[in-house]
């Protein structure tokens, strides 16, 4: 096959919306896939208000309006069980759309945008010439297949071996999360807020129960823990998420007497972006770079954004003709302009609350106390980090809207 | 001018071993003059449920497992892993000699070991089933079956004598021979093999291999010598007075009579007879019902040879219940497909019958059975009756040789401990490493199978979830309606693609490691290494980095 300016390994949102912005910007862009669209992926499926502009900027927010269901606020809860609910300001919502449709939406719109493209190719590894990366090979058909290009774009997701290769792995425990997901029907008290549930000092830190509703009685409901919390629970994922329908009140409310639909799925997310993520000849995007949030677990809004990135880098590295390491080091950059304050944030609260079960308490008392329908503006770690949850909003704002 | 001169030896290179390209052979570590080499396994991920069709672990489970390996399975001490890798990156020969450094039996074990790696290997217990590596092994053995050996150099004038010419005694010979020991067996029968020949059936071993494996171990130097019943201490003392070193491993021959009411009864056979005249090639005719006694890997085999054999209902009847019943579930499985009934929890009371015509066997249920001295209750109102035309007795072997001559090494059954073709194997080898170790005071080292296994780094950690894509080859038998009507090979081989794509199965869990404190930089690792892109010598700084 002839040679591309850009592959990119991997055709989920990160590596579509790599692809759109790269082949609306002229491009020349070769996509390869594992699996083949549409297909279903671990995740809260909640898309929060921070990613519509870069729906808007692909043509897919109405789209997607179509199919999400409509969530008016967000919801946290302690081990105490007190509640806290932000309502979102009139005509703002967040939507909720399976994966399986999500993903599928982007897929497409990249793949109008006339990018060369290959599905059940499975990336084996990245080859290099004198360090530096020239293309990928894989198994395609049964047999060994290699690809060249120029620039190497690596967004096959959190089990990248590619990735791993080119050492941009994150290995943590404390920054490896684990996050299990499954639907449920005839789940109780859902009111069309987003819910967070801390149960307990055993998630911490950061892990939580999730229920994003995907209709009056339905939702997808999951547990987002580090390695590290999950060996200290002595419990698999699943038990962890029945240990909470068992043991907490509002846990019997929701789960009492729901139903499965499908599997339980669970899935390995590396957080927040601790490497360098650029070789020579290769960037990483999306959870093959880390760059879920080490405290949320939001990984989209992220994936999409290092699309961008990787998008500006790789126009400016092919009009330069320059793929050396020292070059795309302004990919990091990028990176940083971008998402870098967000994670500053979360990493802030993850060492001052989200750290232990009182301090969650006390946040949520604080919550109660002050932003009940006050509008918020930054100002303490407190509001930010509702700003935060409000759809990263405030100081990387500018930024989403670029 | 005074010169300096530094007495201070400085170590500048290192050995480092790259844990990705590593196929955790064992080579390294066995070459290694000070023992600086160890192994690590490896995390395999098994966090989230549905990633395979396996239970999701929690953590501490995930960690426990890295104290786990299929390389401290095998009673020979070779690496599965080792020699399947070997062969996915090309090195077919490097992997057969792997094998055969240790085993001289490569493909009778690739046929019939009861492979105790399979039953440890993580892909079986996290991903889907165990790693096919007996059906590797045997694709290994066959590939290299007629490839004919140099003589190993004899290097000393210390002659061996091994009596008995089974798996045990052969592995012992060969093990010597090797070691440059002239090597002289005594067979009593007409042809080396021993039970292997005689004792296992025809469609579960394919003879025509164990002969030309015999053939290859006569080739690298080992004397045979026929028709030589040595089996009291008198001739052993005569063969003592020649030889420097006598290993004795005659075996187990006679079947365990089963000394109950009627057992005198003509159609009451004995299994060891019965499996002697049908792998020689005399006639054997069974009809109607046969009841076999005893729930062993010989009672299996019994039982699917009668169905072969012209019997038209095939029982296996045995003291053990569930998970107790010696056979392995897969050979217990094989017979159950094959038509082979199986009643356990029951002990026969008596045959029933004249002298000359047997008609059925009364037994009755058991309780309170402790399996090292075989006692056990009679339940009260299970007695029962079953047709039987033939009875035929598998309840153990025994020997009436009785050895008591502290100079003299025994091995395989006669040894005592485990019965299985590559126990008595392991067995043999120990015994000539003993022997070894009497006539030069090279240390007896004991090939030690229990080994310290580190936990492996977490950049290694392997991920199953990538490796589930591929259509991978299925063990194949061939129908079982249509192999009970000949002795023909049972299971079906693995051809060179199926091979090939059974071997990117594995998980690659372990990899060698070096201990830096340990490590003289010698470089010989370096050039023992079979597969060649392993191990590198580093400045000791850069041995620390990832």
């Amino acid at each position: 096959m002839r040679k591309h300016q850009v592959l990119i390994v991997g055709a989920g949102v990160g590596g579509s919306t790599a692809a759109f912005h790269m082949a609306k910007a002229g491009l020349d862009v070769m996509m390869v896939e594992k699996e083949q669209f549409p297909r279903d992926k671990v995740c809260g499926d909640g898309q929060v208000q921070g990613i519509h502009p870069l729906l808007k900027s692909m043509g897919v927010y109405d789209e997607i309006e179509k199919y999400g269901y409509k969530c008016s606020g967000t919801l946290f809860s302690d081990d105490r069980e007190i509640q806290y609910t932000y309502n979102y300001p009139d005509g703002e919502f967040a939507f909720a759309t399976p994966r399986y449709i999500f993903d599928d939406i982007i897929n497409k719109a990249a793949l109008k945008q006339g990018v060369d493209y290959l599905e059940n190719f499975e990336a084996t590894e990245v080859i290099t010439r004198r360090g530096q990366a020239i293309g990928v090979r894989g198994i395609y058909d049964g047999k060994v297949v290699e690809l060249e290009a120029d620039l190497v774009v690596l967004a096959n997701g959190s089990h990248s071996m590619l990735a791993r290769q080119m050492g941009f792995y994150e290995e943590d425990p404390n920054y490896v999360f684990y996050g299990l997901r499954g639907y449920y029907e005839n789940v109780r008290g859902l009111s069309d807020v987003i819910e967070f549930h801390y149960p307990n000092k055993l998630f911490m830190p950061a892990g939580y129960i999730w229920l994003f509703p995907l209709g009056k009685t339905k939702a997808n409901v999951g547990v987002f823990i580090t390695e590290e919390a999950l060996r200290k629970s002595g419990m698999t994922s699943e038990e962890l998420l029945w240990w909470w329908r068992d043991n907490y009140k509002i846990g019997r409310e929701r789960m009492g007497e729901a139903r499965e639909i499908g599997k339980l799925k669970g899935w390995r997310l590396p957080t927040g972006k601790h490497k360098a993520v650029h070789g020579s000849g290769v960037i990483a995007v999306g959870d093959a770079g880390n760059m879920i949030e080490p405290l949320y677990g939001g990984g989209l809004p992220h994936a999409m954004m290092s699309g961008v990135c990787a998008s500006r880098m790789a126009s400016e590295a092919i009009a330069a003709n320059d793929f050396s390491e020292e070059y795309l080091r302004k990919y990091e950059d990028y990176i940083e302009e971008t998402l870098g304050s967000g994670y500053k944030i979360q990493e802030y609260l993850r060492s001052i609350v989200f750290d232990t079960e009182e301090h969650i308490s006390e946040f949520i008392d604080y919550s109660i106390e002050n932003f009940t329908d006050v509008q918020l503006s930054g100002g303490d770690g407190m509001a930010k980090f509702v700003h935060d949850v409000k759809g990263f909003v405030g100081s990387s704002k500018s930024a989403y809207s670029k | 001018m005074e010169k300096k001169i530094s007495l201070e030896m400085s170590r500048e290179r290192v050995a480092k071993i790259d844990g990705f390209n590593c196929v955790n052979c064992g080579t390294c570590e066995e070459y290694c003059p000070v023992g600086a080499i160890g192994e690590r396994q490896k995390e395999v991920c098994h966090l989230c449920p549905d990633c395979t069709e396996m239970k999701a672990l929690n953590v501490q489970e995930m960690y426990d497992l890295r104290n786990t390996s299929c390389t401290l399975e095998c009673p020979l001490g070779i690496s599965p892993q080792g020699y399947i890798n070997l062969l996915k990156y090309g090195k077919a020969k490097e992997a057969f000699d792997l094998i055969y450094e240790k085993n001289p039996l490569p493909s009778v074990c690739g046929y019939i070991c009861h492979h105790p790696c399979e039953q440890t290997c993580k892909r079986g217990k996290l991903v889907d089933e165990p790693m096919k590596i007996r059906g590797l092994k045997r694709y290994l053995g066959e590939k290299f079956l007629d490839e004919e050996p140099e003589p190993y150099p004899v290097k000393t004038d210390m002659q061996i004598a091994i009596i008995g010419a089974g798996p045990a005694g052969l592995t012992a010979a060969h093990t010597l021979a090797k070691r440059g020991y002239p090597v002289t067996v005594f067979e009593q029968g007409t042809e080396a093999g021993g039970m292997l020949l005689k004792g296992i059936p025809e469609f579960r071993l394919d003879k025509n291999v164990v002969r030309k494996e015999i053939a290859k171990i006569e080739k690298a130097g080992v004397t045979f010598v026929y028709n030589a019943k040595i089996d009291h201490q008198k001739a052993i003392d005569e063969l003592k007075k020649e030889y420097d070193a006598v290993i004795v491993s005659v075996g187990t021959q006679i079947s365990k009579d089963l000394p109950i009411e009627g057992y005198r009864t003509e159609n009451v056979l004995k299994a060891v007879n019965l499996m002697e005249k049908v792998n020689s090639g005399k006639e054997v005719v069974l009809y109607g019902d046969v009841v076999v006694i005893g729930g062993g890997s010989v009672a299996a085999d019994v039982a699917r040879s009668a169905l072969r054999l012209g019997a038209e209902k095939v029982t296996m009847m045995c003291l053990e219940s569930g998970e107790a019943i010696p056979a392995h579930p897969w050979e217990l499985e094989e017979a159950e497909e094959e038509g082979v009934e199986l009643i356990s929890g029951v002990s026969p009371v008596r045959f029933i019958g004249e002298c000359h015509k047997l008609e059925g066997i009364e037994y009755t249920g058991i309780e309170n059975l402790d399996i090292t001295t075989f006692k056990f209750d009679r339940k009260e109102g299970t007695r029962a009756e079953i047709k039987a035309d033939f009875a035929i007795i598998a309840t153990g072997q025994r020997t009436d040789i009785k050895i008591e001559d502290p100079d003299v090494i025994l091995a395989g059954d006669i040894a005592g401990g485990k019965c299985s073709v590559i126990d008595a194997m392991a067995s043999g080898r120990n015994a000539a490493v003993k022997a070894d170790e009497k006539l030069t005071g090279r240390p007896y080292e004991e090939y030690k199978v229990e080994r310290e296994i580190g936990p492996g780094e977490r950049q290694y950690k392997v991920y199953p979830a990538v490796r589930l894509k591929k259509n991978f080859p299925q063990r194949e038998m061939i129908d079982a309606a249509e192999r009970i009507h000949s002795f023909d090979i049972a299971e079906k081989g693995l051809d060179d693609d199926s091979a090939l794509l059974e071997t990117e199965r594995c998980l690659s869990c372990g990899y060698r490691f070096v201990d830096i404190d340990k490590c003289i930089g010698c470089g010989t690792c370096m050039k023992v290494c079979p597969k060649g892109n392993v191990i590198a010598l580093v400045s000791e700084e850069k041995s620390t980095e990832e």
